[in-house]
């Protein structure tokens, strides 16, 4: 992999909006200063890569603890009902492992750094040591520190993105559908268990071969035979030698052997505890912020450590087993992950919560597409009702069409954003879905609902319910509304009652032309109007419910007829509007 | 403030300019002690921005015969103002600095 490639990769640890805005120059400043520092050999060209390549890792971690990273949660009073979209599994995946990645590239860097310094002088005093000596040195160390920071990345990862999702009321609402938490748990878990084997991999067999060229980096000659630069095979056949050979005066030779394969087993163990702690605190804990993480995180590890330092320092003085010197920290660890779930307000058990996450994975992912498009729709108009125009943005389709309900037009989805980003003052929106029926077939879902929409200005408010049907598309794992079509519910308006006498003044034909006539007459006590295509088709005519002294509502459904009168209060004719926004005035008759 | 913003600050307050230029322009200024990688000044760039101090010269507003698609920073009022408090901060540390070396005899 090329020196540009390392830092084309490295580039999407950055936050997104950054990377979009200049990703592109920063790759091309990166390669002018390659260029540069090729001028001068491959060593400069290396430490040139290097060196950009770790910028990239320390900004992206500085820009997710900085000030004014965390888009501001949306305020107003519907957000409590409307959560944040539940991530998909990709997304999810795809932040944990950002996280993972930054976390991990930090506290190895820190730890590699803080070896060289405490072992260069050491190196350097007695003899000229070659440049690449001291960059394979640092390199040799990598392995092992990355075996003792790899929990510590898998808790800061699961910590960083559980906790954000608490706090944006994400875990909360996952909690309600059947399956929701094991959805948002299971992914990372099993992420965790697939870090637990890399672990594994990396303690048994590759430090140990690590270790040992370091050890005669470090040393004067041969390497020092040691647990450390053995593998588990290895060191089984040591402890068996050892035992069979056990001299009075060196009781403790097998136990040094049988301490360290217990920790090779041990530290992959500690990736799923550490991950069952980082859930438990974010189910516990519904904040989020760099300093809880950081705080959480040390607290964790340093008590982690104390715990394992202490346990080997007694295997070795043979007081405890060396399986319980090794794994008591994973065992006490994992006892308060359990005592800490199981005090949990909400009904979630902590066996419920890994057993039905590790086995049910299948009911988690049927829900998930319909679940997910319920959610980016709330998710839709949480924002809107809040102005927040960066979380629009991304449920939004680039070619989303809105089509509004009153009027049937159409916004585009840089309209929709313009409109929603205004936020008018004294006035509150408010939306409320029920109803809700989702469905999903491949890349494309969609959710119908019954939609309440109320708007309060100051301490007036207005209702509107309509039936909307939104269509969503998946686009790289994100579900984006791709079409909104909405109508309204049109409501029966209040009647009121008025007598026959004041009913018989509206009796009699009007002309709508064309000798379309409408006949107003009464019928079994009610005013009726019968048109002349009703009494072709010999229909009875429509109802009319008095709405106030000279309107009437037409089966309490159709457009109001609102009658007209002369100077002298004579009833003179009618006006009504058309479905098609004419107004139709049909003049009375003069009785024959 | 940062060193980095300080210099970023210092080569704007001369021109406008774009990020290579801004990053030449500050190794030029600090002897070559200061080396802007390319992540720490575009992220620097972003939160000068947001901190008004800088701001991004509209496409028709670039210096002339530029045309591609590199992004001009010009200083803000603010940016001056927060530039020259710190320049005076840095003076007056010198000064103290200068006159302690001088009781010392140095």
């Amino acid at each position: 992999m090329s020196w540009t490639s390392a830092y084309r990769a490295a580039l999407h640890l950055l936050p997104a909006e950054l990377r979009r805005k200049h990703g592109r120059a920063m790759e091309d400043l990166f390669t002018r200063e390659l260029f540069r520092a090729g001028g001068r050999g491959l060593l400069h060209r290396s430490l040139a890569g290097a060196a950009g390549v770790l910028d990239v890792v320390w900004r992206a971690a500085y820009e997710r603890v900085r000030p004014g990273y965390d888009i501001a949660e949306p305020a107003g009073a519907s957000v409590e009902h409307l959560p944040a979209p539940l991530p998909t599994t990709r997304e999810l995946l795809r932040r944990y492992a950002v996280s993972f990645a930054v976390a991990f590239a930090g506290l190895t860097t820190a730890l590699v750094g803080l070896f060289g310094t405490r072992n260069m002088p050491a190196l350097l005093s007695p003899r000229e040591v070659p440049a690449g000596t001291i960059v394979e040195m640092l390199l040799l160390a990598v392995p092992f520190t990355a075996a003792l920071t790899i929990p510590m990345a898998v808790l800061v990862a699961i910590l960083h993105q559980l906790t954000r999702l608490g706090a944006e009321g994400t875990l909360a609402a996952a909690e309600r559908p059947r399956g929701g938490m094991g959805r948002l748990i299971m992914p990372v878990l099993a992420a965790s268990l697939a870090v637990a084997t890399l672990e594994l991999v990396l303690v048994a067999e590759i430090v140990p071969r690590t270790n040992e060229r370091l050890v005669s980096l470090l040393g004067s000659g041969a390497p020092a035979s040691n647990g450390r630069t053995m593998t588990i095979g290895q060191l089984q056949a040591a402890a068996r030698r050892a035992r069979a050979g056990v001299k009075p005066d060196n009781p403790a030779g097998a136990a040094r052997y049988e301490i360290e394969i217990q920790k090779k087993l041990a530290l992959p163990a500690a990736c799923v505890v550490m991950a069952l702690v980082g859930i438990a605190v974010a189910l516990r804990v519904r904040r989020s912020g760099a300093w809880l993480v950081a705080g959480v995180s040390c607290v964790v590890f340093v008590g982690y450590y104390m715990i394992m330092v202490t346990g080997e320092g007694l295997a070795n003085r043979r007081v405890i087993s060396p399986v319980i010197g090794m794994w008591g920290a994973n065992v006490l660890l994992l006892g308060v992950v359990l005592l800490a779930l199981s005090r949990r307000r909400a009904p979630l058990g902590a066996f419920t919560l890994v057993i039905a996450a590790l086995l049910s994975p299948t009911a988690s992912a049927s829900a998930q597409g319909t679940d997910a498009v319920a959610a980016a729709t709330r998710g839709i108009y949480a924002a809107i009702s809040s102005a927040d125009t960066v979380a629009l943005r991304q449920l939004l389709a680039q070619d989303m069409h809105w089509v509004s309900a009153n009027s049937g037009a159409v916004a585009a989805k840089g309209q929709l954003l313009t409109a929603a980003s205004r936020r008018i003052p004294d006035v509150k929106l408010e939306y409320q879905l029920d109803s809700v029926q989702s469905w999903k077939r491949g890349d494309v879902a969609g959710v119908e609902y019954v939609l309440t929409n109320r708007r309060t200005f100051r301490a007036y408010q207005t209702v509107f319910v309509s039936r909307a049907s939104d269509t969503y598309v998946n686009e790289q794992g994100r579900w984006q509304l791709l079409r909104h079509v909405q109508s309204w519910i049109v409501q029966s308006p209040d009647t009121t009652a008025l007598d026959s006498l004041r009913l018989a003044a509206f009796v009699g034909r009007y002309d709508r032309g064309h000798g379309y006539i409408d006949d107003v007459h009464f019928h079994e006590g009610h005013l009726v109007a019968q048109s002349t295509y009703e009494a072709l088709m010999g229909a009875p005519g429509a109802h009319l419910f008095p709405v106030s002294a000279d309107t009437f509502s037409p089966e309490r459904s159709a457009p109001m007829i609102v009658f007209e009168r002369d100077e002298v209060g004579r009833v003179v004719g009618y006006v009504q509007q058309q479905p098609d926004g004419t107004v139709a005035r049909a003049p009375r008759l003069a009785a024959p | 403030m940062k060193t980095h913003w300080f210099f970023i600050l210092l080569s704007l307050s001369a021109a406008p300019r774009y990020g290579t230029a801004i990053q030449d322009d500050v190794r030029e200024l600090s002897d070559g002690s200061v080396r802007l990688w390319p992540a720490t000044l575009y992220g620097s760039l972003e939160e000068l921005v947001e901190q008004k101090w800088l701001e991004e010269v509209a496409a028709d507003e670039r210096p002339e015969g530029i045309s591609g698609r590199e992004r001009f920073y010009r200083i803000t009022r603010a940016g001056r103002t927060a530039l020259a408090r710190e320049a005076a901060r840095l003076e007056s540390l010198a000064r103290v600095a200068r006159s302690r070396l001088a009781l010392g005899g140095i």
